[in-house]
């Protein structure tokens, strides 16, 4: 797998020539006869190279891209009780291989996001769980009754933190915070002095500065009735929408609701910039607040580690991709530290916000959805049963960006010589990326390096 | 004279979340101002040609995400920085209360050589807003608090209406230059104008 990726890459780069070029990947459709020597062997090779995605199928050595899961499938999937059939194990590699059609994220997305995974006990060391894939309806449905109260006490809380009451607590209903030891920074206030104020007012700088991608994703929310925006703008309290749209007045209005949500319930992070980047997408695929908010504690149960105040999490991933790159590719490597790059704070956004600058909204949903999969798939102890195949990794995300930047080797290498450059170079990539090639390698990578990160 | 490889002058903007350091970036570079800027997540730079007396510079203006816990990761972007520039929002007084804390943790992190004469500008940004009634930091106090800080100079801006954000880059890219040690200006063929050029604008100087 992982020598195919590369040599579908020069094969790649050859075709782009043999087109003329075209520089910013998104190639019309075309099929082209390119001839390339491998192994001392001439191959006329016929390649198809699709417009949308932009990645190249070769058809005699790999499964054609599966679809996303459908509606029917879905549907296929539950047993008459509701339960998912297998324990989801069949659901899990049918996402991860091809993501999910629109048409069924909002149901499908709790599952990803362990929202269906209930705590039935837990002391200081251990978590006892049941439920998640095993859940039948009833189960869940009575789940998510809890969750919605928990959530409007959550925001009844924000209420009364906003007209002076400064109480605050985190809900005891879910597992919290998983340390409350804050190893405090040097020079800055301590955290816990921090007041929900701050966060509530840059939530709302934030919310006003959140792009309007997602609105083609989501037609409903799209078309709210003005009147129904400002009612809830006013309801959370966020007046400084100018002359915002209506659609995106109640998209801020929604954010700034679910992200002061989050901050009381896990106080130890409260907020912090890039998290509105990280709710956005799930606004636009869960319509109501209280089933966004408890993805939205799925989706940060992983990720509120990149936001601590100690940066020990983001500081972890980036070591991560730091030894992919090492483990991989040692002359590239080589060359990063030579420009004092090596420590790869260059990929810092890429790492916090989960790709969502770089991608396009819809690749952002396809790979999110795809990494979920492989996080529950960790979690419901999916090992994987094809030998050669990738197992599932919590850590989909680090490879995702290793071959990201494995995929801009040349240009490192040949091309620059400070850090300042690799950092324009991808703080630019945004729409130069093609998801599936990316999965492809990075898929490639965890069956080769899994063993020697894990 | 031609080939003469220009210099670089790396200047670092901090600030709290929200005063407005993408924007002031981006009105003196691209003059423009819009409040579609996402907030910015790690660090991002914008580069401007500059000319100071009879000679070219380029500024590498980096642009940091302004939560304080982001401040660790400081230490790769401030590595070389020839200059700090300090922005507050004066309506909002704990982004002035923090001044100092970005302050330390510059000097901290960047650890320059001459700490105690390092060149830090700083900016009090939004004072367009409500016709300035908002405002809650004083420019007295401002001043009162540069001043003690050893003549920090002291701007108010518009990132917004573009005001005095040409005339608070003008001062930054001198500051910057008065900054850099005489060994690291690279002239090839004429190493006179080297230090005739940091003469000339040492006593043309900015009015701050
Ligand atoms: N009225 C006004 N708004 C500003 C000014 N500068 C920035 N803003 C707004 O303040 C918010 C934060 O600006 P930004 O440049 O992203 O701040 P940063 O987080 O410090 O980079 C945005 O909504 C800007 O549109 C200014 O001079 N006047
Ligand atoms: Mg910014």
């Amino acid at each position: 797998m992982l020598n195919w990726s590369w040599v579908e890459r020069g094969i790649g780069s050859f075709v782009m020539v043999a087109a003329g070029g075209s520089s910013n990947g998104r190639w019309r459709p075309f099929v082209t006869l390119a001839v390339t020597a491998l192994a001392g062997l001439a191959l006329a090779v016929a390649l198809v190279v699709s417009s949308r995605s932009g990645c190249l199928t070769l058809p005699w050595c790999r499964e054609k891209r599966r679809h996303p899961l459908t509606r029917k499938e879905w549907n296929n999937f539950f047993s008459r009780d509701g339960k998912l059939r297998g324990g989801g194990i069949k659901f899990l590699a049918k996402v991860r291989s091809g993501g999910v059609d629109p048409s069924v994220r909002a149901e499908v997305w709790p599952f990803l996001l362990g929202v269906y995974v209930q705590i039935t006990a837990y002391d200081h060391l251990t978590v006892w769980c049941s439920y998640d894939m095993n859940s039948s309806r009833a189960e869940r449905d009575a789940i998510r009754e809890q969750r919605r109260k928990a959530y409007e006490k959550l925001r009844r809380q924000c209420h009364q933190s906003a007209d002076g009451d400064d109480k605050r607590s985190s809900t005891d209903e879910t597992e919290s915070s998983d340390s409350q030891s804050s190893t405090g920074e040097p020079t800055m206030a301590n955290p816990a002095a921090v007041d929900l104020a701050t966060w509530q007012r840059i939530i709302r700088l934030d919310a006003i500065r959140a792009d309007a991608e997602w609105i083609p994703y989501s037609p409903p929310q799209a078309a709210v009735r003005e009147a129904e925006a400002l009612r809830l703008a006013s309801a959370v309290g966020f007046t400084d929408y100018g002359d915002m749209e209506p659609c995106r007045v109640y998209h801020a209005a929604r954010l700034v609701a679910v992200l002061e949500a989050y901050a009381l319930h896990d106080p130890e992070i409260g907020y912090c910039q890039g998290m509105s980047d990280l709710l956005s997408p799930i606004l636009a695929v869960m319509e109501e607040d209280d089933e966004a908010f408890w993805c939205f504690v799925g989706f940060m149960k992983r990720a509120r580690h990149n936001f601590r105040h100690d940066q020990a999490g983001i500081q972890r991933q980036l070591q991560v991709v730091s030894k992919l790159i090492k483990l991989h590719d040692a002359d590239l490597y080589q060359h990063l530290e030579k420009l004092q790059a090596e420590d790869c704070a260059f990929a810092f956004r890429m790492v916090l916000v989960a790709l969502r600058r770089e991608l396009t909204f819809g690749q952002t949903l396809c790979l999110w959805e795809v990494m979920w999969a492989d996080q529950a798939a960790v979690r419901a102890g999916y090992r994987g049963r094809r030998t050669r195949s990738a197992p599932p990794t919590d850590d989909l995300l680090l490879y995702v960006i290793a071959a990201c930047v494995l995929q801009r080797r040349k240009a490192i290498m040949e091309r620059f010589n400070s850090v300042a450059e690799i950092q324009k170079e991808f703080n630019n990539i945004a729409g130069q990326l093609d998801i599936w090639k990316l999965l492809d390698d990075a898929q490639g990578m965890v069956a080769a390096l899994h063993d020697k990160i894990e | 004279m031609a080939s003469r490889r220009r210099m670089l002058l790396k200047v670092i903007i901090l600030g709290d979340s929200g005063v407005g350091k993408t924007s002031l970036m981006n009105q003196y570079v691209n003059k423009k101002f819009s409040n579609q800027y996402k907030a910015t997540i790690g660090a991002d730079f914008l580069t401007k040609e500059v000319q100071i007396d009879d000679r070219l510079f380029t500024l590498q203006i980096w642009d940091t995400a302004g939560q304080e816990r982001f401040q660790s990761l400081g230490v790769a972007f401030y590595r070389g920085a020839d200059c700090c520039v300090l922005v507050y929002d004066v309506n909002v007084m704990k982004s002035f209360d923090n001044l100092n804390n970005w302050r330390e943790e510059f000097l901290l992190q960047a650890s320059p050589s001459d700490p105690e004469n390092f060149p830090f500008i700083v900016l009090g940004n939004k004072i367009d807003i409500d016709g300035g009634n908002s405002r809650v930091v004083s420019e007295k106090k401002a001043k009162a608090w540069c001043a003690s800080k050893g003549n920090i100079p002291y701007f108010e801006t518009s990132a917004k209406e573009g005001l005095n954000v040409e005339a608070a880059f003008q001062c930054i890219a001198m500051n910057a230059l008065k900054n850099e040690p005489e060994e690291d200006i690279y002239l090839p063929d004429t190493i006179d104008v080297a230090g005739g050029g940091r003469q000339l604008q040492r006593s043309s100087g900015c009015e701050c």
